[in-house]
C-alpha cells in the first residue's frame, strides 16, 4: 500500500486555478520532491496533504485511508492525520523551550512524561541538538531552529514527513551540509517524506523521485537521473539543470533512431536526439528546440570533423573555482559551456565546439 | 431789592457752576483714561447670556471700550482672583458674584478701588457699601417645580410642604458644603423660627439628591429627572422657562432667603477708568433695568421696576439669616457638619 | 552606519608633531561637532527641559512644604497628611481598583473582538475593523457624558425604554455605580487592546498555528497553547496602556464618579487645586503616588517582555487559518454590533438628540427641535469660539512641532552611533509611563513660580501637550523610519550631499506618509485631551475639552451636546484625511 495516494485534486482561489487534477503516489519510505517555480502548485499540494488546504475536487488517501474525498464530502482535520511537517519559517513556538517545542505533539497525545522525556532527548540527539532542551526558543540560530523543527516533526513517528522548503533560509554552506544530513536521517528512519523546493540541485541531490510541476500540473515524474537525462519538455530541461536552448526548424527527422537535424535561424546546425516519451510532436519542417547542457559541449582549439562541430568565439570567461564557465558566440547564438579550470584558450578566442548528438535533446 | 435777588441768583448759579465743574472735569478725565485703556475685563458669575447682553449694551454706549466678560462660577472666580492677587497679576477689572462675604473680605484686605459714583445713592445700605460695592441684583432662593410632573394638588406652597412623604426621592438640592448660595440658604432657614433645624432634619428624610450647580439642577428639573429643586436661585426660573421648559417657581409662604450679587472694582484693575464707567453703567437705572430684564431677578435700586414673573409675589417675605456674613462664615464648619449628620451623609464614597 | 569620519585630518596631524596636540584637539572638536552631534545635543537639552525638569520639580516638591522659590523645608509631611485623610486613601484605592477592573474588562472585550475579526469567518469583518477603532479616537469623556444621558437612573434614555415602553417598575440601569464607571472606561479603552492584539494576530506567522495543528492539537487547543501565548506581549503592552490611561484620566471619573461621591486621584487633585489656597503640596504628593504605581507596573511589564521579542515573519502569503463558526457566526456578529451600538451609536445618538433640544429633555417632541444651540456654540458664545480657536492653534502647532521633534529623536536613536542616543531614547519614552494628570501637576509646579509668563498662557498648554505626547510621536516616526533602509541615506552621503541636505531631499520626502499620519493622530489627541488641560488652563487659554467640561458642570446639556458634536465631527474628518493620506484601506492600520 502506498504511503500517500493523490487522485485528481484541484484547487481554485477565486479565478486562479492552483491545481488542475493532480495525481501521483508516494511509496513507503520514499522521499519524493515536488519541484517547480513559484506558483506552480507544489506548496498547495503539500498543504492539501497536510490538511491545511481543502481541495475542491479529488481524493487524498494516507496509508490507504481517505483523509479527503470530494465525492463523499469527507475531510479529516490536520491534527488527526498523524503527520509531521517542517515549515519554511520553521515555526518554532517562541514562548516555549526547545524541549517543550519538540514534546508538544506527544503532550497532546497524553504520552506519559517519562516516555516523552526519553523520546525527546533521543530525537534531539539524532538531529545533533543533544543538551539543548532547556534553551528558550528565541535564542536559537537559524540552523538550530531548523533542527528543532525537524526533531519536533519526527519525535511523533509520523506516517509521513512533510517539508516545505526547509533549507531556503539557510546560508549556502549550511544548506549543503543539511541536505546530506536530512537525506541520511530519512533513510535511517525509513520515514516517507514529501519535500517541496524550487532548488533543482537540492531536488536532484535528495530525492528518490522528483515530480516536476508547472502551472498547477505535473509535467514529468521520475528519479533524478531520468529527469536530468531525459527531459520531456522544454520547461523541464530548462528548469532542472542548465541548458542552452537553440530554437530552429527541423530539417530531418528519423523516427526509428529518433535523430533530428535542426537548423537555427542563425544557420547553426544541430544534431540531436528526441528523448523517450517526450511531449509534443516532432516533424520535419516544424519548429523545435535543441537543448545543450554546458557540460556536454567540448571546446577544441583545432577544427574537427563530424556532426555538431561549430566555430565559436569566446565572449566571456568566468573562473568558478572548480571549473570555468565560458560564454561563446556561435552563429549568433550565445552558448554557455563548462570547461576545466586549466582549459587553454587561444588569444583571439576563436575555438571549435563539439557535442555528441546523443547528449543533445530535441524538444517540441 | 431786585438787585439782591438777582445777585443771590447769580451767586447761586456761580456756586452751582463751580460745584458742577470739578465733577465734569473728573468725568472727562475718566473718559479720556478709558479711551486710552480701550478695554474692560469683567469677571462675572451671572449667566452667560445676561453678561453678554450687559457687555454689549455697555459697549454700545462706549464704543471705544472693548468689553470682555470672563464667566465662571462664583467659587471659581474667587479662587482665581485670590491666585491673581497673590501673584500680583490681576487681569480683571470688575468682579461680580454672589459671595457677599468675599466681597467684604476683599474690601477689608484693601483690594477694592474706591469710586464714588452718584448711583450709590439709590441703593439701600443693606445692598451697597458706597464707594466700594453695590448689588447688581438680588436673587431670591425659591423652589423650582416641574409643572408637568407635579399636579396642582401636590404643588407646594411652603417650605414645610417639601417635607411631605409625596416628595420622597423626588427632590434635588445643591451640595450645601460646596455651594455658597446653598450655604446661605441653610443658614437662613436653620435660623428662622418657623423652620429651623427641625425643618432641615425633616427635609432630609425625603432624601434630596445632591447636585452641583443651579443651572444643572434646573435643567434636570425641567427634564423631569427630579420633580423639584428644594433650593434654586430665582433667575434660573426665567432662563429655563424662556427655553420652553415646563417649570414653575414657588415663593414659599414663610419667605425666601435673599442673595445679593455684588459688583466691585478691583484695586489692581489694569483698566481702572473703564471700570469706573462700567460701575456707573450697571448701577444706573438703565443698567439695572437691563439686569432685571435679562436675569429676571429683583433690583436693589429703590426706583427700579420689578421683574415680570407671574408667580413672584408683589411683596417679598424674606427669611432673614440673622447672622452677619462674618458670623455665618465662622460657624460654617459647625453648620455643615450638623447638616451632614442630620441627613446621614458620611464623608466617604457613596457606593 | 555612522557619519563618515574625517579621516584625512587625523592622518595629517600624526605627521606634524609640532602642531600635533593642537591639531588633535581641533580634530576632536570637529568630529564632535558634526551636525548630528549638535542636533542630538540640542534634542537632549530640550528633552531634559520638557520631561526631566518637571518630573524632578514634582519629586522635590512633594517633599517640601511649599512651592519652589518660596521658603520651605524638606519633609514627608505631605505624604503623611495625604495618607491620613480617609477620603484620600479611598481615592487611591478607588483609582487602582477601577483602573484594574477596567483593564480586565477591556482586555476581555478587546481580545474577543480581535479574535473575532482576525480568526473567524464572521460576516462584516472589514467593516468592524474600521468601526472598532473609532471609539478610541472619539473623546472618552464625551462618551461618559453621553452615557449619563443614556443610563441616568431616573430618566436615562435606555431606562425610559424599560419603564415606559416595556412597563418595568424600576429602571434597571444606573450609570452612577462602580459598574457603570468600569463599563464606560472599558468601552472606550478596549480599542487599544483591539488594535494591539488584532495587529499581532494578523502579523503572526500562520505556520505557528499550522504546526500545532499538524502535530496533533485541534483548533481550540491551538488557540490556547499557541495563539494566545504568542500574542501575549501585545496583550500585556495594551493592558499596561489601558491601565495608565484609566488611572490618569480625569473626565470619566469626574462625570460618573463625583456625583456618587466616588473619587479617584485625578478628581481629588482637581478638587484640591480648586480650593483657595490651592492644595499644591497635596497635589504633588498624590501625583508622586500615582507615578510610583505606574512605574511599578511599567517595570513589571518590562520584566515580562524582557526576552520575548516575538517578532514573527509572515511566510508565503497564506493567511492564518480561519475558524469556521457555523451558526455561531451570527452570535459573534451580534456581539460586534452590540459593541458598536454601545460605544458609538447610542451615546452619540443621545448627544445628537440632546443637541437639538432647547433645554434638557428626554421626551420625543420633534416640534421643539432647533438649531439654536449649534448657532450659539459656533457663533455667539465667546468662550466656545475662543476654545475652538485655541484648540486648533494648539493642535496644529503642537502636532507640527512634536512630529518634527520626534523625527529628530527617532533619527538620532536609530541612525547614529552617538553614545547619547540611549539617553535620548529613554527620555523620549519616559512620559509614556507617566499618567496625564501627574504630568500636569508636575508642569504646574515647574512653571507657576517662574517669572516668565508661561504659566496660565497658551504656551503652558503647548508645552504640556508636546512633552506628554513625545513618546506617541516617536513611536510613529520610528516605525516610519524603520521601513526606510539606511542604504538610501548612505547613497546620498556617498554622492556628496550633507546630512541636512540628505534629510531634506531623501528622508523627509520618503517619510511623508508616516509623518502625515503621525501629525493627524497627534492633532486628534491634542484637541481632545482633557486630563492635561483641566489643571493648566485659564480663561484665555481655554480649549475645547475644558469648555465641554465647563458646560457639563454648569448643566448646559444642549449646548454641551452641540459643541461635543462639533468636536467629534472635527476628529472624524481628521482621521478620515489621515486614512486617505496614508492610503490605508482600514482605520486599523493607523496606529
Amino acid at each position: 500500500m502506498d504511503a500517500i495516494t493523490i487522485s485528481g485534486i484541484s484547487k481554485r482561489y477565486g479565478d486562479v486555478t492552483a491545481l488542475h487534477e493532480v495525481s501521483f503516489a508516494v511509496g513507503r519510505g520514499e522521499l519524493v520532491t515536488l519541484l517547480g517555480p513559484s506558483g506552480c502548485g507544489k506548496t498547495t499540494t503539500l498543504r492539501a496533504i497536510a490538511g491545511l488546504e481543502k481541495p475542491d475536487g479529488g481524493r487524498i488517501a494516507i496509508e490507504g485511508r481517505d483523509v479527503f474525498s470530494a465525492a463523499d464530502g469527507s475531510f479529516m482535520p490536520p491534527e488527526k492525520r498523524g503527520l509531521g511537517m517542517v515549515f519554511q519559517s520553521y515555526a518554532i513556538w517562541p514562548h516555549m523551550t526547545v524541549f517543550q517545542n519538540v514534546a508538544y505533539g506527544l503532550v497532546a497525545r497524553r504520552v506519559p512524561a517519562a516516555e516523552i522525556r526519553r523520546r525527546v532527548e533521543a530525537t534531539l540527539a539524532m538531529v545533533g541538538l543533544a543538551g539543548f532542551g532547556e534553551r528558550p526558543a528565541t535564542r536559537l540560530s537559524g540552523g538550530q531552529q531548523q533542527r528543532v523543527a525537524l526533531a519536533r516533526s519526527l519525535v511523533g513517528e509520523p506516517r509521513v514527513l512533510l517539508l516545505d522548503e526547509p533549507l531556503s533560509n539557510l546560508d549556502a554552506k549550511l544548506r549543503e551540509r543539511m541536505r546530506i544530513e536530512l537525506k541520511q536521517l530519512q533513510k535511517r528512519l525509513g520515514v516517507t517524506a514529501v519535500y517541496v523546493t524550487h532548488d533543482q540541485a537540492e531536488a536532484l541531490a535528495l530525492s528518490d523521485r522528483i515530480i516536476v510541476m508547472d502551472g498547477g500540473r505535473i509535467v514529468q515524474q521520475g528519479d533524478g537521473k531520468e529527469i536530468y537525462r531525459n527531459p520531456r519538455s522544454r520547461f523541464v530541461v530548462d528548469f532542472v539543470g542548465n541548458a542552452n536552448l537553440v530554437d530552429g526548424i527541423v530539417a530531418d527527422f528519423d523516427d526509428a533512431t529518433r535523430r533530428v537535424r535542426l537548423v537555427s535561424e542563425g544557420g547553426l546546425e544541430v544534431q540531436g536526439t528526441v528523448p523517450q516519451g517526450a511531449d509534443g510532436k516532432i516533424g520535419a519542417g516544424k519548429r523545435a528546440t535543441a537543448a545543450l547542457r554546458p557540460e556536454d559541449i567540448r571546446v577544441s582549439l583545432d577544427a574537427r570533423l563530424g556532426a555538431n562541430v561549430w566555430e565559436a568565439k569566446v565572449t566571456s570567461d568566468l573562473f568558478l573555482g572548480n571549473a570555468r564557465e565560458l560564454l561563446l558566440d556561435a552563429h549568433g547564438h550565445v552558448l554557455k559551456v563548462q570547461v576545466a579550470s586549466e582549459q587553454p584558450l587561444p588569444p583571439d578566442g576563436k575555438v571549435w565546439l563539439t557535442a555528441e548528438p546523443a547528449a543533445i535533446h530535441i524538444l517540441a | 431789592m431786585r438787585s439782591h435777588a438777582s445777585t443771590a441768583l447769580a451767586a447761586c448759579a456761580a456756586i452751582a457752576l463751580t460745584l458742577a465743574a470739578p465733577a465734569r472735569a473728573m468725568d472727562q478725565a475718566v473718559l479720556d483714561g478709558a479711551r486710552q485703556e480701550g478695554k474692560l475685563v469683567v469677571y462675572t458669575g451671572i449667566e452667560r447670556a445676561a453678561a453678554q447682553a450687559v457687555a454689549n449694551a455697555f459697549q454700545k454706549k462706549y464704543p471705544f471700550i472693548a468689553a470682555e466678560t470672563v464667566r465662571a462660577s462664583s467659587s471659581k472666580l474667587a479662587t482665581r482672583l485670590d491666585a491673581e492677587i497673590a501673584a500680583d497679576r490681576v487681569q480683571g477689572d470688575v468682579v461680580e458674584f454672589s459671595l457677599l462675604y468675599l466681597t467684604t473680605a476683599l474690601k477689608q484686605r484693601g483690594e477694592l478701588l474706591k469710586y464714588d459714583t452718584p448711583e450709590y445713592a439709590h441703593f439701600p445700605t443693606a445692598y451697597a457699601d458706597p464707594g466700594y460695592w453695590a448689588a447688581t441684583g438680588v436673587s431670591s432662593i425659591i423652589i423650582l417645580v416641574n409643572s408637568r410632573r407635579v399636579d396642582a394638588a401636590n404643588m407646594p406652597q411652603s417650605w414645610w410642604d417639601l417635607t411631605k412623604p409625596y416628595w420622597k426621592n423626588k427632590l434635588t438640592i445643591d451640595n450645601l458644603e460646596v455651594s455658597g448660595t446653598g450655604y446661605n440658604w441653610l443658614v437662613a432657614l436653620a435660623n428662622d423660627p418657623q423652620l429651623g433645624w427641625k425643618f432641615i432634619e425633616a427635609l432630609g428624610k425625603n432624601k434630596p439628591v445632591l447636585e452641583r450647580g443651579h443651572a444643572g439642577m434646573a435643567q434636570k428639573v425641567a427634564a423631569g429627572e427630579y420633580f423639584a429643586a428644594a433650593e434654586m436661585a430665582d433667575f434660573h426660573l426665567k432662563l429655563i422657562r424662556d427655553a420652553g421648559a415646563p417649570v414653575r417657581g414657588i415663593w414659599p409662604k414663610e419667605g425666601v432667603p435673599r442673595e445679593p450679587w455684588t459688583a466691585a472694582i478691583l484695586r489692581r484693575a489694569p483698566h481702572p477708568n473703564a471700570a469706573r464707567l462700567f460701575m456707573d453703567f450697571v448701577l444706573s437705572r438703565e443698567g439695572q433695568d437691563l439686569y432685571v430684564k435679562e436675569m429676571g431677578w429683583h433690583s436693589a435700586r429703590t426706583d427700579a421696576a420689578a421683574p415680570a414673573i407671574a408667580e413672584a409675589p408683589a411683596e417679598l417675605a424674606t427669611v432673614d439669616p440673622k447672622l452677619t456674613q462674618d458670623e455665618a462664615l465662622k460657624v460654617r464648619d459647625e453648620y455643615v457638619a450638623k447638616w451632614k449628620q442630620l441627613w446621614g451623609l458620611a464623608g466617604g464614597p457613596a457606593k | 552606519m555612522s557619519a563618515p569620519e574625517p579621516v584625512w585630518l587625523a592622518d595629517l596631524s600624526s605627521d606634524r608633531t609640532r602642531l600635533a596636540s593642537g591639531r588633535r584637539l581641533g580634530n576632536r572638536l570637529r568630529q564632535a561637532l558634526t551636525v548630528e552631534a549638535i542636533v542630538c545635543a540640542v534634542a537632549a537639552v530640550l528633552l531634559v527641559w520638557l520631561v526631566l525638569y518637571p518630573l524632578l520639580v514634582l519629586l522635590v516638591g512633594s517633599v517640601r512644604t511649599d512651592l519652589p522659590m518660596r521658603p520651605g523645608v524638606l519633609t514627608l509631611a505631605n505624604f503623611i497628611a495625604l495618607f491620613a485623610d480617609p477620603v484620600n486613601r479611598a481615592a487611591m484605592v478607588n483609582t487602582v481598583v477601577s483602573s484594574a477592573l477596567a483593564t480586565l474588562v477591556a482586555l476581555v472585550i478587546g481580545v474577543a473582538l480581535a479574535w473575532m475579526t482576525s480568526r473567524t469567518d464572521m460576516p462584516g469583518r472589514r467593516f468592524f475593523d474600521n468601526a472598532f477603532v473609532i471609539p478610541y479616537y472619539l473623546s472618552p469623556f464625551i462618551g461618559a457624558i453621553a452615557w449619563t444621558l443614556l443610563a441616568n437612573p431616573r430618566i436615562g434614555f435606555i431606562n425610559n425604554v424599560f419603564t415606559e415602553l416595556l412597563g418595568f417598575n424600576e429602571a434597571p440601569l444606573d450609570i452612577y455605580s462602580v459598574t457603570g464607571l468600569v463599563f464606560v472606561l472599558a468601552l472606550y479603552y478596549s480599542p487599544i487592546v483591539f488594535l494591539f492584539v488584532a495587529g499581532a494576530l494578523r502579523s503572526m506567522d500562520p505556520a505557528l498555528e499550522e504546526a500545532s495543528r499538524i502535530h496533533g492539537v485541534g483548533p481550540l487547543g491551538t488557540t490556547l497553547r499557541v495563539t494566545l501565548p504568542v500574542v501575549s506581549p501585545a496583550i500585556t503592552s495594551s493592558a499596561l496602556l489601558v491601565f495608565l490611561n484609566a488611572a490618569g484620566q480625569f473626565g470619566i471619573p469626574a462625570v460618573i464618579g463625583i456625583p456618587m461621591h466616588y473619587e479617584v486621584i485625578t478628581t481629588r487633585i482637581w478638587v484640591g487645586l480648586g480650593y483657595f489656597p490651592p492644595k499644591y503640596t497635596e497635589a504633588a504628593a498624590f501625583a508622586v503616588v500615582l507615578l510610583a504605581v505606574s512605574t511599578v507596573i511599567v517595570l513589571i511589564q518590562h520584566r515580562m517582555l524582557a526576552n520575548r521579542s516575538y517578532a514573527t515573519v509572515t511566510g508565503k502569503g497564506f493567511r492564518p487559518a480561519i475558524t469556521p463558526l457555523g451558526r455561531l457566526r451570527w452570535l459573534t456578529f451580534a456581539l460586534c454590533v452590540a459593541y458598536v451600538l454601545l460605544s458609538i451609536v447610542l451615546p452619540y445618538g443621545a448627544l445628537a438628540f440632546t443637541s437639538f433640544q432647547p433645554y434638557l429633555s428626554f421626551a420625543f417632541d420633534p416640534a421643539s427641535w432647533t438649531l439654536t444651540k449649534y448657532a450659539e456654540v459656533l457663533f455667539d458664545n465667546p468662550q466656545t469660539l475662543r476654545a475652538t480657536t485655541n484648540s486648533l492653534i494648539l493642535g496644529i502647532a503642537g502636532a507640527t512641532i512634536t512630529v518634527f521633534f520626534a523625527l529628530i529623536v527617532s533619527y538620532v536613536v536609530q541612525r547614529t552611533r552617538l553614545r547619547a542616543r540611549r539617553l535620548l531614547d529613554y527620555m523620549a519614552t519616559l512620559p509614556a509611563g507617566v499618567p496625564a494628570v501627574v504630568f500636569a501637576v508636575a508642569l504646574l509646579w515647574s512653571y507657576i513660580f517662574l517669572p516668565v509668563p508661561i504659566y496660565g498662557t497658551i504656551w503652558m498648554l503647548l508645552i504640556a501637550y508636546i512633552a506628554h505626547y513625545i513618546p506617541f510621536g516617536v513611536r510613529a516616526t520610528s516605525a516610519g523610519l524603520a521601513q526606510i533602509g539606511p542604504e538610501l541615506e548612505e547613497s546620498s552621503r556617498l554622492h556628496g550631499e550633507t546630512w541636512l541636505g540628505t534629510m531634506r531631499r531623501v528622508v523627509v520626502p520618503l517619510l511623508r506618509p508616516a509623518l502625515a499620519v503621525g501629525w493627524i493622530l497627534l492633532f486628534v489627541e491634542f484637541i481632545r485631551s482633557l486630563s492635561l488641560s483641566i489643571l493648566l488652563y485659564t480663561p484665555e487659554s481655554v480649549v475645547m475639552p475644558v469648555v465641554i467640561y465647563d458646560l457639563y458642570e454648569t448643566g448646559a446639556y444642549p449646548a454641551l451636546a452641540a459643541f461635543s458634536t462639533v468636536q467629534t465631527a472635527m476628529i472624524f474628518v481628521a482621521i478620515w484625511v489621515a486614512k486617505k493620506v496614508a492610503r490605508l484601506d482600514s482605520f486599523m492600520q493607523l496606529k
